[in-house]
């Protein structure tokens, strides 16, 4: 029992914001997934979401710090998100008219990458970034280097100058925890 | 309005349909595991993703509408993941590059303005 206690002072303490928008967002899920409004549902899921957001205590992914949440940050994330999807479908594009054609015009290769990118958060989303758009894997992500597969020369290198880095370094830069 | 519900559904399906196509096609035709990994990572993105977006016009209830998606971000997220681990499985045990293939193994240091030894150099 103290252990509950102390896990739930210490979660609250810490980061409130965080507890709310990650009990906030669980609830939501459930209510629609199950779709009814009986108190019992309710009652259920409040409870199991309580006992998450305790257990979240453990996991949390930034070290330090709480979590803060910024319109201009948000905005930020919209817009990162929708240029990522814009270049998701001019990668499949691209790697489609590249299969298709006769003569497959490929000049694959492995280049290392340097980042600036201090959380891990911000690190782990723009190399996962890399892997989904134009002709770019990442195959391994070291400290601050990354090791990227290109499908073509042009790719390669194309990924060393690329716009979606900057909105990604500009969240980074007035973000807590939640980017 | 059924007949142009079931055109965007039937659009989305068979773009699905192609990307996932193509994505097959270029496990067959690329050389090496890495440019295979190009194909199937991205072309199953967009194809699954299609595929999911396309069902959503057709499934009746809120309910099942939000399964769709949560699947569609799974996919969404899991699977640069997958990608990334399977490629870097291959470059751990030193599996060989198409033949042609360049390696890069430095890379430019603005602020100092030399040249860097990087991970690359197999």
């Amino acid at each position: 029992m103290s252990f509950l206690k102390n896990q739930l002072v210490n979660r609250f303490q810490r980061d409130i914001t965080g507890s709310i928008i990650i009990f906030v967002t669980l609830m939501i899920t459930w209510l629609l997934i199950s779709a009814s409004i009986d108190w019992q549902h309710i009652l259920v899921g409040f409870i199991l979401m309580f006992m998450l957001t305790l257990l979240w205590n453990q996991l949390t992914i930034d070290e330090r710090g709480k979590t803060k949440v910024s319109w201009r940050q948000f905005k930020l994330l919209m817009r990162y998100l929708f240029f990522l999807e814009l270049e998701i479908v001019i990668a499949n594009f691209h790697v489609a008219a590249i299969v298709l054609s006769p003569k497959m015009p490929i000049s694959p290769g492995l280049i290392v990458l340097k980042i600036d990118l201090k959380k891990d958060l911000p690190r782990v989303l723009y190399a996962n970034s890399i892997t989904m758009t134009p002709g770019t894997i990442t195959v391994d992500l070291e400290g601050d280097r990354l090791l990227v597969h290109g499908m073509t020369k042009h790719h390669a290198f194309g990924v060393r100058s690329w716009y979606l880095y900057d909105i990604m370094k500009d969240l980074e830069e007035d973000s807590g925890k939640n980017d | 309005m059924l007949i142009i519900r079931d055109i965007i559904v039937v659009i989305f399906l068979f773009g699905g349909l192609f990307f996932l196509t193509v994505g097959v096609i270029g496990m067959i035709r690329l050389p090496d595991v890495y440019n295979r990994l190009h194909a199937l990572g991205k072309c199953d993105t967009l194809g699954s993703g299609l595929i999911i977006f396309g069902m959503i016009f057709l499934v009746p209830g809120m309910t099942n509408i939000v399964k769709l998606l949560l699947m569609g971000i799974l996919t969404f997220t899991i699977n640069p993941v997958i990608t990334h681990l399977i490629t870097k499985t291959a470059y751990v045990r030193g599996t060989a590059l198409a033949d042609d293939s360049f390696v890069v193994s430095t890379y430019y240091e603005e602020e100092e303005g030399e040249f860097f030894m990087g991970e690359g150099d197999k």
